[in-house]
């Protein structure tokens, strides 16, 4: 018995082996054109709110081309928004798309996998929205040596990748963050010049993990910083974002969450919306804006004569909080343009045409414009 | 009567008629096994690949790690629920130690591998001295480890060293890449694996140690009174699994590089099934190191190929599920069959 096992254990590796090997042999890079456009100048260029072109016809010998693309995942409902505008992106080019996500956005081992599978299927062209810079570089430096066009989008990769990322196409989640900062600063005015005593706004981010959601908080933060007067106005709460200044009157107060799970979201907003001397409060993203929402069912403190509250993206509890003037308004960015735009560079690139950086415009909206048809568009329940 | 005679008699009324149902189950494993890679070469598009290979390597290392010490403690019945956390409280804290105190990183890794040992040393301490079941110490440690390791960052997440950096060597420990080599890398990882597997199946079949924690499972009573000391071998089970939890916490920074606190229980459950698949019993006193590595290789062939043929990676959960409880239900048959 013994033996037996023996002999089926080698009997077994050596066909795993010979798989193996003559996989070696017959692997081929499939798909359209994959030879490696030249990097082109990163210059933020603006598109046409809402329209959408195609970029090419379908492949002439009738196979369509496989697009993978790598998001963070479903966890909140603007992946998939971004993931209508691929499709639409796809079916007006003729091509495919294979759209994969983890779990959760926390789940960054999961998503190095999905990518690793996408570059092994050796697609036509890859969009990848990185959860972790660093995790994301070994796989990013193979997709350049396999010269598969990679296209990043969401969450840029900051580092050299040797030319292997041909382009970002994200929001400009800086100047959005910013953005925010101005809409608070115009209602807030008169309690943030010369208050008698502190002030406090907060700022609640997802995780101290994500690019894009740490752009929309720095943001914020710079901004808020900058107008209402760097020798007032403290940042605290967190080792990532903290410039403690004595005797401030403004105190930005930073809550991010030990996990990202709706539990965790909510202790963070309601430890921030219970400061007694809170009035303002900013969530850098859906999930941080859903938290602050719903503590405020029991604590009932935000409103037009309360705290002032803003938001990011959309999703049906916070569109209801904007319509409800419970959030006094929310930038939103436009999910399914970034989606139909990112697919759109993908095959451009596919086919051997250089691409470029695209920043897709963002929107702040309210309840007098919340169901303007520009604004709808990018909403999302 | 020599001790030793007398351990060796403890199992064999056992061993004989399981021996061969064991022998069994193995085989249906590598048998499984096969038939899988060779089903996802044939269904799959450029499944059959050398990076393909890789990859599926590359999820493997840290499950397999976590694997190969928690089949020890498995075997003396008991179970390690926190060898995910625990692996990512290593990793967390030795980060922490390279980027916050700059501590070389040679030694960093030796830490994290003994912090492990100390983990585990703390649940064999509680399950053999101190007399909690194993599921409730474990799961205590879990707990413990996961929120330490949220402490010692701060919640922030740790990220070791990229390849190019001066101190990314330690990557080469499991995978090469490079100019002049294949772009998906060279995967010496996998030697490391088999070379640990064959060390500590020896270990476990054919040393002192070994036979004492496989007789201890089989029957703690009859090997305690034939005077073994069960508790130092339970705690060594504990210990072992504590170890291989720190070496995956390597691994997992090789591959991932990003450590994120608050993560990490989800993966002693994958560990566990990829044991149980392989042929441990949960019962206790029967286990293979080569059997848990198969079963480990099981789960990470159905991860990466279900993909291929155009499945998302939450019908590899689905799926993983029927083939435990397959598994499982083998092993009570053997038993119920050895029983009659």
């Amino acid at each position: 018995m013994k033996n037996t096992r023996k002999i089926m254990a080698f009997l077994v590796s050596g066909l795993l082996a010979a798989t193996m090997f003559a996989g070696c042999g017959s692997s081929t890079t499939s798909g359209g054109g994959s030879s490696s456009p030249a990097l082109a100048d990163s210059q933020a260029t603006d598109s046409q709110a809402n329209e959408r072109t195609p970029s090419g016809d379908a492949n002439a010998a009738g196979d369509a081309l496989k697009i993978e693309v790598v998001s963070k995942g479903f966890q909140v409902d603007f992946w998939k928004m971004v993931n209508k505008g691929c499709t639409e992106a796809a079916e007006a080019n003729g091509a495919t798309v294979n759209f994969v996500g983890p779990a959760s956005e926390a789940n960054i081992s999961e998503q190095i996998e999905q990518f690793s599978n996408a570059i092994n299927k050796a697609p036509a062209a890859i969009c990848f929205a990185p959860l972790d810079q660093d995790a994301s570089m070994d796989l990013i430096a193979q997709a350049g040596s396999s010269n598969i066009p990679l296209i990043t989008f969401d969450a840029n990769i900051e580092a050299d990748t040797g030319g292997a990322v041909l382009a970002f196409v994200a929001t400009d989640n800086v100047a959005a963050g910013a953005h925010a900062a101005d809409k608070m600063y115009e209602k807030l005015k008169d309690k943030l010049t010369d208050p008698a005593t502190t002030v406090r706004i907060g700022v609640m981010a997802q995780d101290t993990t994500s690019k894009s959601v740490a752009q929309r908080t720095k943001g914020f933060i710079d901004r808020m910083v900058e107008l209402c007067g760097a020798e007032t106005t403290s940042v605290e709460g967190h080792d990532m974002y903290n410039a403690k200044v004595d005797n401030a009157k403004v105190i930005l107060n930073v809550g991010i969450p030990a996990e990202t799970t709706d539990a965790a979201g909510n202790t963070t907003a309601q430890t921030l919306l219970n400061k007694s001397d809170i009035i303002g409060i900013y969530g850098s993203n859906e999930f941080s804006a859903k938290a602050i929402v719903n503590v405020n069912e029991s604590l009932q403190k935000l409103g037009p004569d309360g705290v002032c509250a803003i938001g990011f993206d959309s999703g049906a509890v916070q569109v209801q909080a904007v319509r409800d003037g419970i959030l006094f308004g929310s930038i939103t960015q436009d999910p399914v343009q970034i989606g139909y735009i990112v697919v759109d560079t993908a095959i451009k690139a596919a086919h051997g045409e250089s691409v470029s950086d695209v920043s897709v415009p963002f929107h702040f909206y309210d309840a007098s414009n919340v169901d303007d048809p520009q604004i709808a568009t990018c909403l999302y329940q | 009567m020599s001790v030793k005679e007398v351990a060796n008699a403890v199992p064999p009324l056992q061993k004989k008629g399981l021996l061969q149902k064991f022998g069994t189950q193995r085989l249906v494993a590598i048998i499984a096994l096969a038939a899988l890679y060779v089903f996802f070469c044939l269904a799959g598009d450029n499944f059959a690949t050398y990076n393909t290979f890789v990859s599926i390597l590359d999820s493997s290392y840290y499950i397999g790690f976590l694997a190969i010490g928690v089949t020890f403690v498995i075997i003396t019945g008991g179970i390690d629920l926190s060898c995910g956390t625990i692996m990512v409280c290593c990793a967390l804290i030795s980060g922490t130690l390279y980027t916050k105190l700059e501590v070389p990183m040679w030694l960093c890794l030796i830490l994290c591998i003994v912090m492990g040992g100390l983990f585990g040393f703390c649940n064999g301490f509680m399950v053999a001295v101190m007399g909690l079941p194993a599921f409730i110490a474990t799961l205590g440690t879990m707990m413990v480890t996961r929120g330490l390791g949220s402490i010692v960052t701060a919640t922030a997440s740790v990220t070791y060293p990229q390849r190019s950096a001066d101190d990314g060597w330690f990557r080469g420990i499991f995978k090469i890449m490079g100019e002049g080599l294949p772009s998906g890398g060279v995967p010496t990882g996998f030697l490391l694996l088999i070379v640990l597997a064959v060390i500590m199946a020896f270990v476990l079949n054919k040393t002192k140690p070994g036979r004492y924690i496989l007789a201890l499972g089989s029957n703690k009573e009859a090997t305690r009174l034939s005077g073994v000391s069960v508790v130092k071998w339970e705690i060594l089970a504990y210990v072992i699994s504590g170890l291989f939890a720190g070496l995956a916490a390597i691994s997992y920074a090789s591959i991932y590089s990003t450590i994120l606190p608050g993560t990490g229980n989800g993966f002693e459950l994958d560990a566990i099934a990829g044991t149980v698949i392989g042929g441990t019993s949960l019962s206790g006193g029967i286990g293979s190191v080569a059997g848990t590595l198969i079963g480990v290789f099981i789960m990470s062939v159905l991860k990466t190929g279900l993909p291929f043929v155009g499945l998302q990676p939450h019908y590899q959960l689905f799926f993983t599920g029927f083939v435990l409880v397959i598994a499982v239900f083998a092993d009570v048959l053997n038993r119920r069959r050895q029983k009659n």
